[in-house]
């Protein structure tokens, strides 16, 4: 039983860790809280459930098309709507509203094209599972697991190791002088809002494929487990939103099992209030100091 | 003709006129400094060189050498810095988070695959021995002055033409002040042209080869650093008497 919850706990904490994180890059660069991730989230799982579960496609390539697909349009966002609120010198809180505005009216449209009932997310590994101890561990659960660290690993070689990563990190701690050094802010920017969304992409297509269905109330759901995981790890710190996933995910599988399912987002959301009163920077969060 | 010639140039930052029509030219090799009072703008006029402002009308030519002169009027920082104008800004502007190490490659952002970081970063170490000592610190944990040099040296890392320094003297002890200036000399040797503006005139004009005075966004006065700090109106209104 523990064993069994301890698994289910992972996975479901790799699904948070992976919603958070395309959340979290963009947050690190431009101190805004991309509330259509969320939307890209499922977006990214309708049209994996198309091209893999309606025309018959290869899983992987569902997967690749579909992350891309919704990468584009995370970028389209930026370049579209979010840059020219930037270069008129426009507030995050007028990007965020933009960002809450295409999550809408992405869910709506999804909708108006498929419908609001639940769709079936078909398991790519055939229900295959490996058996040990007392516990079961499913093939899309280990691939879930599997996956959450890779991205962990990519993104991290990406945002330390690499040119386009440091220049993120110039333009997130003071955005003028990463101009002044010759860095193209617009494209990095761009660039990020793609590999989030691709992120959130991927999360949703594998927590469809997980459940084994999905629909557009997942849009709500998706973006306050987002948001608590990342305040919970840290905004915009990238160990932080694995952390924060994995203590959510943790925390409402052990609640629902040993206590009851309905009490499961009291005790995560009660986790999140403590953090906030004690720890306002979240777990692995840095205190900023701004200067005036 | 000059490396940089600047014709009429106007910036508005909404309904009010920051420069109005100011016109001035930089010959290679030269040190020019730009003096003039708070709000006079000085530094609009950098930050319009180095692409972070966006100028209303006038001009900005580059010639380099064996290049046709083109026009760099309103073209985006990444751009104007792979030409050679790099701006060490107002306030240093370091990254806080990051080590001196970082900052500097960040300063050698535009430059190639194939060109010479280590040769630029050596170099910066032999101007500022201080930053070697402290390479693996963050910036933000460094000394106003270290910062200061932090800012010249990362913006060196660029191999610019045309140098650029906003207020280098801000907020720094007066012996420290002097030994940065000297420095500036030594930079400009090595075949760094550099454009200054500073409060501080008197250094100022003690190194420049010419200066110009600004007021209220417009060139009033023009001549040699030593006509300039001899000049009586000079001295009234800039050198204290």
């Amino acid at each position: 039983m523990l064993l069994q919850q301890l698994i289910n706990g992972i996975t479901l904490g790799a699904t948070y860790a992976l919603a958070t994180v395309g959340f979290s890059l963009v947050y690190g660069v431009l101190e805004l809280a991309n509330f259509a991730n969320g939307a890209f989230y499922i977006l990214g799982a309708y049209f994996a459930m198309v091209l893999y579960a309606s025309m018959g496609m290869n899983f992987a390539v569902s997967l690749a098309l579909a992350l891309a697909g919704t990468g584009i349009l995370g970028a389209a966002m930026d370049a579209g709507l979010l840059r020219p609120i930037r270069s008129k010198g426009g507030t995050r809180t007028s990007m965020m509203i933009s960002t809450l505005g295409v999550g809408t009216a992405i869910t709506n449209l999804i909708i108006v094209l498929f419908g609001s009932e639940t769709k079936r997310f078909p398991d790519a590994f055939g229900g295959k599972r490996l058996e040990f101890a007392s516990a079961v561990v499913t093939y899309k659960q280990l691939f879930t697991i599997l996956l959450c660290i890779v991205v962990m690993v990519v993104l991290s070689i990406l945002v330390y190791r690499t040119k386009l990563g440091r220049a993120m990190r110039a333009i997130s701690q003071n955005p003028v002088a990463a101009r002044l050094m010759g860095i193209d802010t617009n494209t990095v920017i761009l660039l990020t809002f793609f590999i989030g969304t691709m992120c959130a992409a991927l999360s949703g297509t594998v927590v469809s494929m997980y459940l084994g269905s999905l629909d557009t109330t997942m849009y709500s759901s998706v973006n306050i487990k987002m948001f608590a995981s990342a305040i919970l790890g840290g905004v915009g710190s990238l160990p932080g939103a694995v952390l924060g996933g994995m203590i959510l995910g943790m925390l409402e599988t052990f609640v629902s099992g040993y206590i009851s399912t309905a009490y499961k987002d009291v005790f995560s959301f009660a986790i999140l209030i403590l953090v906030l009163l004690f720890r306002p920077a979240g777990l692995l969060g840095q205190r900023t100091i701004k200067k005036v | 003709m000059a490396l940089l010639e600047v014709k009429d140039l106007h910036v508005s930052y909404g309904a009010i006129k920051a420069v109005r029509g100011v016109s001035f030219s930089v010959e290679k090799g030269e040190i020019i400094t730009i003096i003039g009072a708070n709000g006079a703008g000085k530094s609009t006029i950098l930050n319009t060189l180095a692409g972070v402002v966006k100028p209303a009308s006038g001009e900005i030519l580059l010639h380099k050498d064996g290049h046709e002169p083109e026009n760099v009027f309103g073209a985006p920082s990444h751009r104007i810095v792979k030409k050679g104008i790099v701006l060490s800004p107002e306030g240093r502007q370091v990254f806080p988070r990051m080590t001196v190490r970082e900052n500097l490659q960040l300063g050698s952002y535009v430059l190639g695959k194939d060109e010479d970081r280590e040769k630029n970063m050596e170099w910066a170490f032999s101007l500022f021995p201080i930053l070697k000592a402290r390479l693996n610190q963050l910036g933000g944990t460094l000394s106003g002055g270290e910062q200061q040099m932090l800012a010249i040296a990362r913006a060196l890392q660029a191999n610019p033409e045309i140098l650029m320094l906003d207020e280098p003297s801000l907020g720094l002890a007066p012996i420290v002040v002097r030994d940065i200036f000297e420095l500036f000399k030594e930079i400009n040797k090595s075949g760094v042209t550099i454009l200054l503006v500073e409060q501080n005139a008197r250094m100022a004009l003690g190194i420049s080869d010419r200066g110009y005075v600004l007021e209220n966004g417009k060139i009033v006065m023009t001549g040699t650093g030593k006509q300039l700090a001899d000049d009586e109106k000079v001295r009234a209104a800039y050198l204290g008497g």
